[in-house]
């Protein structure tokens, strides 16, 4: 019974993440009007470099720091824990791919 | 400073400038031009021999005076001695001037020099040294000059050095270059001006550092892992069909037990919401009661009644809905139905629509005589109450406020003491409502709400002993504001007179009483009438109906009882720029033109329609129906669509653009007979109108589209402003000049009955028709 219940589990939860790769916001503490145009840049970048997180983070930063100013700080990965102090409405924290959890803020 | 001065006579053997010019002039004259040989001499001037003249005297000018005393004594009480007293300097200077020339042939310009080559490097010593090595130089004389070198040069300049002031620079250049390669050429370089140089005072360096607030911070902390993630997807995915279901209750039949359960939690948060806005409103409702409470038991009552109101405004809200629930048809009707017919119909003619019906229990029994839309809220209109029955005059009236929103029951009612005759809305500020009244008196309601007494709006009456109407006031019509932003309006009664009354901030308070000022008699034109007692009195008109030009502020018009129409201005009162002999039985209504500023109609129970040009003393148009008119009204839309209502309760719409003969639209309205529709009105923004009648109901038409059409330019777009205004004013006149040039110029185009000549009733009462 368990067997078959945790099959069953499997089976939706493959479903469900086969289609779950959109950017999720956790958190967002900046302006509405330019929302989406961070996310649009975060995951444009981690789709730019698939494989290589390093540099999907290293471009988010240049970007961020070029765009809005510096000084951003960019974590991507898959697992992690964090505590940061940020500079207010300047704080986002989202999850994409499914498998990728991004936390981005800016504070000097 | 000290110099020697020579004797005069010696001077000029002294200076080398004294003998240069003592050769030129051969001797024989002096320096100021006097020969030497006749020299005029005082007698008692010694002779001296020759050899004594030519002794030199010096005479030495020194900076010790040589009358001070050296030796003064003060007695010294102290010390009972005389003790020598130091006098201070007696000397003072006036002007000291530093000489920086050096005599070019003297000794210390070769020792200068040297010393300049010497050290270069400290130049101001230099300078220290220099005045006395002049003092010196110029003593020394030119003797000293000769026994140095260079010769040539010095000869050639010899004349120069005291005539060119600062010349000395020079002549070393020269020296210079006649010696290159001597060191001393650094030092003439007169460019060379190191030692000038001076430094100011240099302020010294401060920081100063403030520093800002930093940017406001904040902190955030989460883990992220695999799970996590997937969890959230995994809620944000549930939440999705949620929104859905908000959206789109109707077709939410998803089938499956989450969505139930969903729609489940929702009701119970819908229901749990309900239940704590009930809860705040109870608490509020106690709140205040606690409030009133507190102060005394008369206050507690105000509590009620507030709490009462409250309710009624939740209740209003609720009837509102309901009627819009019950009258939904109507309402899709009234917003929505077009009638597709119109297309099919070749004559451009139309029908109206029924729409809501008014009804208002306490009003039943009452005629409608006065109808105004408000002109700023399109769905507000106000109604009076009152009777055209004379033979039975009723004892009260009412002026009753309706809204579309809500045909079942009126939004304010005010019982007037006696029957309401005429009622007017602001065409600006709508939340004044001008009464007039069957006992001649005026009155104002203020709809706005009071701070102090929400409940009740504020009425205000003339003041009944002053300035007033002697009979029933049969119209009464807004001005436009007075210089000081005063409302203000007319009246006009069956006394015949006109009167203008304003309000002021005070009245609209509720205090004091109107104050009105007699602007005219309507005296008829008709010699005075004899009385009794050989007395004699001039007629007067009993005013019916008022109208305001739409443009012009002073230029009104009045129609009477006697069938006339007096074309008035409020500036003066006594004379008429016009009076139309218009009718034989009394003007119904006078309207003017919503477009063309010439142009009125006016109506009559003689079965006639007529439009005047108010130049023209004889009407343009004159329809003849065949039936009693009660009410006239230019529609708001168009300069050539009016409509009329009829003694046995038929609409009629013309539309002279389209058909001059006939209306394009008869219809029966009022289904009962004995009923008398007597007010029409249009509404001023919606394709409606509105008909009262004498069993206190009105009933509300939607004109079909052949009745309003709207004017279109080249590229079938609706005029708009100042487009359509003179679009109109050109469709009027050209159908005034239709009836104006033919010979019959003043003729009217269809020949009036009997009544074309006007029959004035000679006792002056109105003639009474109605029921």
């Amino acid at each position: 019974m368990e067997h078959e219940d945790d099959k069953n589990k499997d089976h939706g939860g493959e479903d469900k993440k086969t289609a779950a790769t959109y950017p999720l916001v956790r958190f967002a503490e900046v302006p509405e009007d330019t929302k989406p145009e961070i996310i649009d840049l975060i995951t444009g970048a981690i789709e730019k470099y698939l494989t290589d997180i390093e540099a999907a983070c290293k471009a988010i930063k240049e970007e961020m720091d070029k765009v809005y100013g510096p000084y951003w700080h960019v974590v991507v990965g898959e697992s992690f824990g964090f505590e940061v102090t940020y500079q207010k409405e300047h704080f986002i924290y989202m999850f994409f791919g499914g498998n990728l959890g991004i936390c981005l803020w800016k504070c000097c | 400073m000290s110099f020697n001065k020579n004797n005069p006579k010696a001077a000029g053997g002294g200076s080398g400038k004294g003998v240069k010019k003592r050769g030129k002039r051969g001797g024989e004259e002096d320096y100021y031009g006097r020969s030497n040989k006749d020299l005029i001499k005082p007698h008692e001037q010694e002779k001296l021999s020759e050899a004594a003249l030519k002794e030199e005297i010096i005479r030495s000018l020194t900076a010790i005076d040589p009358l001070k005393p050296k030796n003064l004594v003060v007695w010294d009480y102290n010390e009972s001695t005389f003790v020598p007293y130091i006098q201070p300097e007696q000397t003072v200077t006036l002007f000291s001037l530093e000489s920086e020339l050096l005599f070019k042939e003297s000794d210390e310009i070769a020792a200068f020099k040297g010393e300049l080559i010497d050290d270069i490097e400290d130049p101001e010593e230099d300078e220290t040294d220099k005045p006395d090595e002049k003092v010196k130089k110029q003593k020394g004389g030119r003797s000293s000059v000769d026994s140095k070198g260079e010769p040539e040069s010095a000869v050639k300049e010899e004349p120069k050095p005291a005539e060119e002031g600062e010349g000395e620079e020079q002549d070393q250049g020269e020296d210079g270059e006649s010696k290159p390669g001597d060191k001393p050429k650094k030092l003439l370089n007169q460019f060379n001006f190191c030692e000038r140089a001076s430094q100011t005072y240099n302020n010294p360096h401060r920081d100063k550092i403030s520093q800002t607030q930093p940017p406001p911070q904040s902190s955030h902390k989460d883990y992220c892992n695999q799970w996590i993630i997937y969890d959230a997807y995994s809620k944000d995915k549930d939440n999705a069909p949620k929104v859905s279901t908000k959206l789109e209750p109707v077709e939410a039949e998803v089938p499956g037990g989450d969505e139930q359960g969903q729609e489940n939690e929702e009701k119970e948060k819908e229901k749990t919401k309900k239940l704590k806005k009930e809860k705040e409103g109870g608490k509020l409702v106690e709140k205040e009661r606690v409030k009133m409470r507190k102060p005394s038991v008369v206050e507690g009552q105000a509590a009620v009644d507030l709490a009462l109101l409250k309710a009624s405004e939740g209740l209003r809200m609720i009837e509102r809905m309901v009627t819009q629930n019950v009258y939904e048809d109507v309402l899709e009707d009234f917003m929505y139905f077009e009638d597709a017919s119109d297309e099919y119909r070749d004559t451009g003619e139309g029908t109206v629509l029924p729409l809501w019906k008014f009804a208002y229990d306490k009003a039943k029994k009452m005629h409608v005589t006065g109808i105004s839309w408000s002109n700023s809220t399109p769905d507000m209109f106000a109604v009076s109450y009152g009777s055209f029955s004379f033979v039975h005059p009723v004892l009260d009236g009412m002026v009753v406020i309706y809204s579309l929103r809500n045909p079942s029951y009126p939004e304010q009612a005010w019982l007037a003491p006696k029957g309401a005759m005429s009622v007017d809305i602001h065409p600006q500020k709508n939340c004044l409502v001008a009464v007039g009244l069957y006992d001649g008196n005026v009155a104002i309601l203020n709809l706005k709400k009071n701070e102090q007494n929400e409940a009740k709006t504020i009425i205000l009456r003339n003041i009944p002993t002053e300035i007033k109407h002697r009979a029933s006031v049969w119209s009464v019509r807004w001005g436009a504001d007075d210089f000081d932003g005063n409302p203000n309006f007319y009246s006009a009664g069956m006394d015949g007179r006109i009167i203008h009354w304003t309000v002021g901030i005070q009245d609209l308070q509720g205090l004091g009483g109107l104050n009105g000022t007699e602007v005219s008699t309507l005296h008829l034109p008709l010699p005075p009438v004899q009385g009794p007692d050989g007395t004699t009195y001039k007629l007067f008109g009993c005013a019916r109906c008022l109208a305001f030009h739409p443009k012009e502020k002073t230029t009104f018009l009045v129609g009477t009882a006697e069938g006339n129409i007096f074309r008035c201005s409020s500036l003066y009162g006594s004379r008429f720029p016009q009076i139309y002999n218009a009718h034989f039985l009394p003007v119904a209504t006078v309207q003017w033109n919503h477009f063309h500023p010439e142009v009125f109609i006016s109506c009559s129970e003689d079965w006639t329609i007529k439009i005047w040009d108010r130049r023209d003393p004889e009407p343009m148009y004159v329809f003849e129906i065949g039936l009693p008119i009660l009410d006239v009204c230019w529609a708001p839309y168009s300069s050539t669509v009016f409509a009329g209502v009829t003694d046995e309760g038929k609409v009629l719409v013309y539309d002279l653009n389209i058909n001059k003969d006939k209306p394009i639209c008869v219809q029966q309205v009022v289904t009962k007979k004995k009923v008398h529709p007597h007010r029409l009105s249009f509404n001023p923004h919606y394709p409606i109108i509105i008909i009262g009648d004498d069993r206190g109901h009105l009933t509300t038409l939607k004109l079909s589209p052949n009745l309003r059409i709207l004017p279109r330019d080249t590229r079938n777009i609706f005029l708009e402003g100042e487009q359509k205004t003179s679009f109109e004013i050109n469709k009027m006149a050209k159908l005034l000049s239709l009836v104006r040039d033919p010979e019959s110029i003043t003729n009217p185009k269809v020949i009036p009955g009997p009544g074309g000549d006007v029959v004035t009733p000679s006792s002056g009462k109105p003639v009474i028709n109605h029921i």
